[in-house]
């Protein structure tokens, strides 16, 4: 593609080092911090509530500051995991009663400094290897038609569908509910009005973005307002040098460091997965490969280790497919995308050659937002339990405000802000009844995406579906599709007779 | 745990709006048909399934999210309060529609903070003002974000 050269590289660096830039990402990151040390706000609400304050902003330091308050929000869950027995965010939950059990044993400065350094190195790990793909299959996806982006947007619902937590066929209602809801107004391939019932505001389809922050913001609002008045019991440690001893033990467990990373970048660029989904991967392999895993549960730092650089690793791994085919790889890239395409940067291969120096300047902010994480978070987990103090009562009403301002700058007007309202309480209530909303989420994001590729390859194909196998990698990613939907269901097939001649 | 009747309510509305989907497109140019029908017939059966399920089955354990922040509490004492803050969050876009922003930010926070968080008058003006310096700050004066006025303003003029 040949589009690093040293001027691009200038050109970004001037981009991320102006002083504005730089306040953003300070901001940002404090911000970011916080959100994540309190349980019940998590990193995709950080993003979303930083939605309004982004439209205002160039591009850059718009998409610098949801990098650096993500990826802090990702470590910050691990405090109060430590202090509280609470994960600050989900990303945290998998190691949060071995963090605590540390805790308890006199090492929580040791499960803290662990959270905080390996968070860092699987930062950095997943930055590295977004930076070495993402241009690589930007030249490759450049040759791609419409027949290999739709089996690649399939394969994308599909393992939304099957890595989400809970029951299959949950995850499929949810998806299919978003790709329906998605072909809402007249954006479609005939230009015909659906389901507007003669509403301006509806003809113009539903926007993304206030439906983003009713479904991750509002519902997370409300599922966690349950225990809003309740003291939280905090556990006594000292933090004093909580970096003590990292360096041992990351020579002590350089491959479990390398393999969460590995597995973090690969789960997180996964549609559908996250950092969650990535942590409690990790752990379980870690618990798996280890030759002490009867001391899992007990406080043992290996799979805080090897889940803790998995959650933030997962970060940058979203990214890929995010930046390279549009497709998010988590929630926080999903709300991403919608932000791109405000901005002009719009997610696709022709991005790495239109818009260089602005994709590597995101690169360069992916680093300098893990490197200031060392000061900030040391300082975070200093604070962590005058943070941890502030009445919770008074957050309440201030995310609802940047959620209803966030909403409504959109489009400027209160249409948007009764979207996120209903799409809010409809979250909650699924989520609450065991449906998964992240495919709900991709279904809305890549409805039109989906079924542009779809009608396009009808028409090239006059109709005949063998078409869509002809071509070499759209028939591999077919395929891998098909593999993808049906060994779940060859699985539970299989385990029923199983399960009953067990009993 | 969901409830039954609600898990069965929830499958029913998804059962209801697909059927209505797939209705309505049946009349549209196949261009524009073809998708919602694709996506739509499909939604309908599983949604089927999935009300059969809840009907027949046993309770499904499975759960949506790994970690839920209001686990051990109460069933009862849980839902009263989203049903509330869902109530505030309602009330707070009513009094948005009725009276504009910048009237309605600042009667919220306080009346949430006197009336919700019961917190000291000092504390609940200080905060208020805060917030409300805050929002003014940034998105009037700073980002020059347009509020329209709230009906009410508008009908008495």
């Amino acid at each position: 593609m040949g589009l690093l050269t040293a001027s691009v590289l200038a050109q970004a660096f001037a981009l991320v080092f102006d002083p504005y830039v730089l306040w953003v990402i300070l901001a940002s990151a404090i911000f970011g911090l916080f959100v994540g040390a309190v349980p019940g706000l998590t990193a995709t609400m950080a993003t979303a509530l930083l939605v309004p304050v982004t439209f205002f902003m160039p591009p850059v330091p718009a998409i610098a500051s949801i990098v650096t308050a993500t990826a802090m929000a990702i470590f910050a869950g691990d405090i109060p995991s430590c202090l509280l027995r609470m994960p600050g965010t989900p990303a945290s939950a998998a190691y949060t009663d071995e963090a605590y059990a540390m805790t308890k044993k006199g090492q929580g400065e040791l499960a803290l400094g662990s959270g905080l350094w390996f968070s860092i190195l699987g930062g950095l790990f997943g930055t590295a290897v977004l930076i070495a793909a993402a241009p690589s299959l930007a030249e490759i996806a450049l040759k791609f038609s419409s027949f290999e982006y739709f089996w690649l947007v399939v394969l994308g619902l599909a393992s939304a569908v099957f890595l989400a937590i809970g029951n299959p066929l949950k995850g499929v209602v949810s998806l299919l509910f978003g790709l329906l809801v998605a072909s809402e107004g007249l954006d479609n391939p005939a230009g015909f009005p659906r389901f507007t019932f003669g509403s301006a505001e509806l003809a113009g389809g539903l926007t993304l973005i206030p439906i983003m922050i009713g479904m991750f913001a509002v519902s997370e609002i409300l599922r966690s307002v349950g225990r809003i008045d309740e003291p939280w019991e905090m556990a006594q440690t000292k933090i004093g040098n909580v970096l003590h001893g990292m360096w041992g033990l990351t020579k002590r467990y350089p491959w479990q460091l390398l393999r969460g990373s590995a597995v973090g970048t690969a789960i997180g660029a996964l549609p559908g997965a996250g950092a969650d989904i990535a942590a409690w991967m990790s752990y379980a392999i870690s618990k798996r490969f280890s030759k002490e895993p009867e001391k899992f549960g007990t406080g043992h730092i290996e799979g805080i280790i090897e889940a803790g650089a998995s959650n933030n690793s997962a970060l940058a791994g979203a990214w890929i497919p995010a930046l390279v085919f549009g497709i998010p790889g988590d929630s926080i890239t999903a709300i991403v995308i919608g932000v791109l395409y405000i901005k002009g940067l719009n997610p696709g291969p022709t991005i790495f050659m239109n818009n260089a120096p602005a994709i590597y300047a995101v690169f360069m902010v992916f680093i300098l937002a893990n490197l200031l994480m060392l000061p900030l978070g040391l300082a975070a987990i200093r604070a962590a339990k005058q943070m941890l103090r502030a009445p919770r009562e008074v957050l309440l009403p201030v995310i609802l405000l940047f959620c209803i301002v966030g909403s409504f700058a959109i489009n400027n007007s209160i249409f948007g802000v009764a979207l996120m309202l209903a799409f809010g309480i409809v979250g909650y209530v699924m989520e609450e009844n065991g449906f998964p909303i992240a495919p709900a989420i991709l279904g809305l994001v890549l409805g039109a995406m989906l079924e542009e590729n779809f009608i396009s390859s009808m028409i090239k194909a006059d109709g005949r579906l063998l078409a869509f196998f002809e071509r070499p990698i759209a028939g591999s990613l077919g395929i891998l599709t098909i593999v993808v939907f049906s060994v779940p269901l060859i699985r539970r097939t299989m385990a029923v007779p199983w399960r009953r001649s067990e009993k | 745990m969901p409830s039954r009747s609600t898990s069965l309510a929830l499958a029913l509305a998804i059962m209801a709006l697909s059927a209505w989907g797939v209705f309505s497109a049946l009349d549209w140019p196949w261009k524009a048909k073809l998708f919602p029908l694709v996506i739509g017939i499909p939604l309908f059966c599983l949604a089927t399934a999935e009300a059969l399920w809840v009907i027949f089955g046993k309770q499904d354990a499975a759960a949506a999210s790994d970690f839920k922040l209001s686990e051990g509490l109460e069933r009862n004492v849980v839902q009263r309060r989203t049903a509330l803050a869902a109530a505030w969050m309602i009330g707070f876009f009513a009094l948005i529609v009725l009276v504009g922003f910048p009237i309605a930010v600042p009667v919220l926070v306080f009346v949430y903070l006197k009336v919700q968080g019961k917190e000291g008058w000092l504390f609940t003006g200080v905060f208020t003002a805060a917030v409300w310096a805050f929002f003014y700050g940034l998105f009037d004066l700073l980002l020059h974000l347009h509020f329209p006025e709230g009906w009410l303003l508008s009908w008495f003029g």
